[in-house]
């Protein structure tokens, strides 16, 4: 995954893991480090702050939405996969986002 | 920064030209959202339609009925938000199909052409959401398709788990337009 969103963003992105804030969190959030002026800073934010799922609401570069998309489609399957070796619903939710947003009725 | 005369009016004759540019641009990408969102959505109600015949059909087991439920129930919800989503676009919403006119579904027979079929359908869904991804510029849909996409892969794997077959097969599930 890694080398391919660094592929994706050229050489404006070069990943480090943190292996102590992910202890320390439980989870495998990475960061991108060594930032350059190519305009792309915005989705380095993104995809660094949050989890893939919202990063693809929030993606302008266009096969970088898609390659997380497809990315959020197989961790959804392993998911999957560790629920049902528990003996737990395999598919608990129709959405794997959660919810989606209710139009405004107001 | 000061722009002559000559400059000034030649940027005012000029702003028609790109804002209509702009227009065009944008009526291509609704466009394009348009019909990503309504392929999804034929796949929903699709599935809708032909789960509902398998699992009615009496000729699976206890288990893969009730599995055969809940991704018909699924799918709908799915199809419902679509089906907003379309609206949200000013864009009209096609109905769901006959049983008679979903290609494969008369030739399942037992659970495990049901199972094949039922593969090869999310399969096309989850490509169709994939292809859409890129198309949509509403945050929202676009966070919806992609959950909706992640649970038709997770029925996925179910589905592949029932036919023997390895659950994730891929680093990149990108589904299949056979």
């Amino acid at each position: 995954m890694r080398r391919l969103v660094e592929e994706r963003l050229g050489e404006c992105a070069q990943i480090e893991t943190r292996p102590a804030d992910d202890q320390r969190r439980g989870s495998r959030r990475a960061r991108l480090i060594d930032p350059h002026p190519c305009g792309l800073r915005p989705e380095r934010r993104r995809i660094s702050r949050r989890r893939p799922a919202d990063a693809v609401g929030k993606l302008a570069t266009l096969p970088l939405r898609t390659l997380v998309a497809s990315i959020v489609s197989t961790e959804s399957q392993h998911m999957s996969v560790v629920l049902g070796d528990l003996g737990r619903p395999q598919v608990p939710q129709p959405f794997v986002t959660g919810p989606p947003p209710q139009p405004d009725t107001s | 920064m000061s722009l002559t005369r000559r400059q000034a009016i030649a940027a005012v004759a000029a702003a028609p030209l790109l804002l209509a540019a702009d227009a065009s641009a944008d009526d291509a990408r609704h466009a394009q959202a348009v019909a990503a969102l309504t392929q999804s959505l034929e796949l929903e109600q699709t599935a809708v339609v032909a789960y509902e015949a398998i699992a009615n059909s009496g000729r699976l087991g206890l288990r893969p009925t009730a599995l055969f439920r809940q991704f018909r129930a699924q799918d709908g919800v799915h199809a419902q938000q679509l089906v907003m989503g379309l609206q949200q676009l000013g864009a009209k919403t096609t109905i769901p199909p006959r049983r008679a006119a979903i290609p494969g579904l008369a030739q399942v027979r037992d659970e495990r052409s049901a199972v094949a079929f039922a593969v090869v359908l999310e399969q096309r869904t989850i490509a169709a959401y994939l292809a859409a991804v890129p198309a949509l510029t509403d945050v929202n849909v676009r966070r919806t398709s992609v959950g909706a996409m992640g649970t038709d892969a997770q029925q996925l794997v179910v589905l592949r788990q029932l036919a023997h077959e390895n659950p994730v097969p891929t680093p990149f599930e990108r589904g299949s337009h056979r």
